[in-house]
């Protein structure tokens, strides 16, 4: 392998491991703050990805506009399942183990819908920008470069806004102590909303940065949910720091296995390094909340 | 201002309060005095909103708030400071005050009554920004205090407030009530013992779930069923 190949499948990893980070995000935002292990996540990105190709080819509407107009409705849709969904749930005990066989009830809802409503075979979306920018003897698709800038302003925006904003700061009490959230006032259900309204929204980008690389079908969902899964493991439920170095170092061993021994060895490769961390480190790399 | 009348409350099948009713005045400052394991904290939870009893009304400012979330009840100025403190481990000291004001009556005060909890609790402000989670007894007990008293309460229900903690420390914690109270906010407080404070108005006994007194302090101590709760256990 020479130095070149060598650096292009680093950035198709570190590329990877934005979409990764996005998705484990929401799961550990919702987790965190909702205490729910929301098992549609996977089918919530596959919808993002379907609505924005509906909106495109269906539609016809400019792409931006398309993509904007998918992650609006994302966020309230986020919202909406969790008021309709999850909360009627809440006042029973042992919800949250309910919740997850419910979570996987809708999953398995969604997914089939896309397959009545869209059919089996494989669609695209189109690149965010096409085209590619040459540095000496080094080229990067453009769309590959938004990803990641994309994905850092995101975790930014994310970050600042559960520092520096007051509803930020109540999500984050709510994943602390809810007793205390309470008691202090907090519109608890209100925050659970936002919560899942945030995780939708971060699927679906996640789905508009990915799927142009690799096609839309209607399971499309599943490995990215599972992948996302491994990347909480090994970085730690709600720790951000350990999620993304989780989520870049899993992307980069999944780019470098699919080149050097296949892409069907990627998962299992996955699996591999998750049992044996585990076994040195229960709490994951960097621990939990 | 907080009028429970008849409240019964169920833990599964066990019955925790009995029939429970009592008042507290505007201004007044009521102990609620019992042994551990009678009742004494499910009493507060379910003023606060956190329980809900299977029957009874409670009434705030005569409006009834049984069945009303928690956040409304904050809003409405009833606050309940847990023994259990419930602080925010991962936040500092200073954002665990800004979450006590949240609401929006809370918020409108929230400069004013910042000043005035590190003013009643120097030692905060020395730490504010410390974590929650690395805070002694004493101050975390200071710290949930405080974070009630960002709420902005008209009334404050007080679940045990020194209990563990070392003798001047017992002595701090009820001097600053006290002063809580002298300016105008209603408090109920439950402990243990009677032996907390000068300022208390009025005095109900708690015992297996059931009030088996009600009357002044000075009552309070001549009574010898009352001494006999607390000595014999």
């Amino acid at each position: 392998m020479n130095i070149e190949t060598f650096f292009n499948l680093l950035l198709a990893g570190v590329t990877l491991g934005a979409v990764y980070v996005l998705m484990a995000m929401g799961l550990t935002i919702v987790y965190g703050v909702a205490k729910v292990f929301n098992y549609a996540q996977g089918s919530f990105f596959c919808w993002g990805g379907y609505f924005a190709w509906y909106l495109i080819e269906r539609f016809q509407w400019n792409y931006l506009i398309s993509i904007l107009v998918t992650i609006v409705i994302s966020f309230f849709f986020g919202i909406l399942f969790e008021n309709i969904i999850i909360l009627p749930l809440r006042r029973f005990p042992n919800w949250e183990f309910t919740v997850i066989i419910v979570t996987l009830g809708c999953a398995l809802l969604l997914d089939n819908l896309i397959l009545v409503l869209f059919g089996p075979l494989s669609k695209t979306l189109p690149f965010l920008m096409e085209g590619v920018i040459t540095f000496g003897n080094f080229t990067i698709s453009i769309h590959n470069m938004l990803m990641i800038l994309i994905a850092m302003a995101i975790l930014v925006t994310l970050d600042l806004f559960l520092k520096k904003t007051r509803t930020g700061m109540a999500m984050r009490a709510v994943s602390q102590d809810i007793t205390g959230a309470k008691i202090v006032g907090l519109p608890v259900n209100r925050l659970y909303s936002y919560s899942f309204g945030i995780a939708t929204m971060l699927s679906a980008m996640s789905a508009i940065l990915l799927i142009p690389r690799t096609l839309l079908y209607p399971l499309v969902g599943w490995t990215t949910l599972l992948k996302a899964f491994v990347v909480i493991v090994l970085g730690g439920l709600g720790n951000i720091k350990g999620t993304i170095i989780a989520a870049i170092i899993l992307s980069i061993v999944e780019i470098f296995t699919s080149y050097l021994i296949g892409g069907i060895w990627a998962m299992p490769i996955f699996i591999i390094i998750m049992i044996v961390i585990l076994i040195f480190k229960p709490k994951g790399l960097f621990g939990t909340w | 201002m907080l009028k429970v009348d008849k409240v019964n409350f169920f833990y599964s099948k066990v019955q925790i309060l009995k029939n429970i009713s009592l008042r507290v005045n505007d201004g007044e400052f009521v102990s609620v005095i019992g042994p551990n394991g009678h009742g004494k904290s499910t009493l507060l939870k379910t003023i606060c909103g956190l329980l809900t009893p299977i029957s009874g009304s409670i009434k705030f400012e005569n409006k009834e708030i049984i069945g009303l979330p928690v956040q409304n009840i904050v809003d409405m100025g009833l606050v309940y400071i847990a023994e259990d403190r419930y602080l925010f481990p991962e936040m500092t000291i200073l954002e665990n005050l800004k979450m006590g004001a949240y609401s929006r009556r809370a918020r409108a005060k929230e400069e004013e009554n910042l000043e005035y909890v590190f003013h009643l609790f120097p030692k905060l402000k020395v730490l504010s920004k410390h974590f929650a989670a690395s805070l002694s007894g004493g101050e975390a007990r200071m710290l949930a205090i405080a974070r009630g008293l960002m709420s902005n309460p008209k009334f404050l229900a007080i679940d045990e407030p020194s209990f563990g903690l070392a003798p001047n420390l017992k002595v701090k914690v009820f001097k600053t009530i006290d002063e809580i109270k002298r300016k105008g906010t209603s408090i109920l407080l439950v402990e243990q013992s009677i032996i907390t404070s000068n300022c208390i108005d009025r005095v109900y006994a708690l015992e297996d779930g059931k009030f088996v007194f009600e009357g002044s302090k000075e009552d309070a101590l001549k009574n010898e069923s009352i001494i006999k709760l607390f000595l014999g256990t």
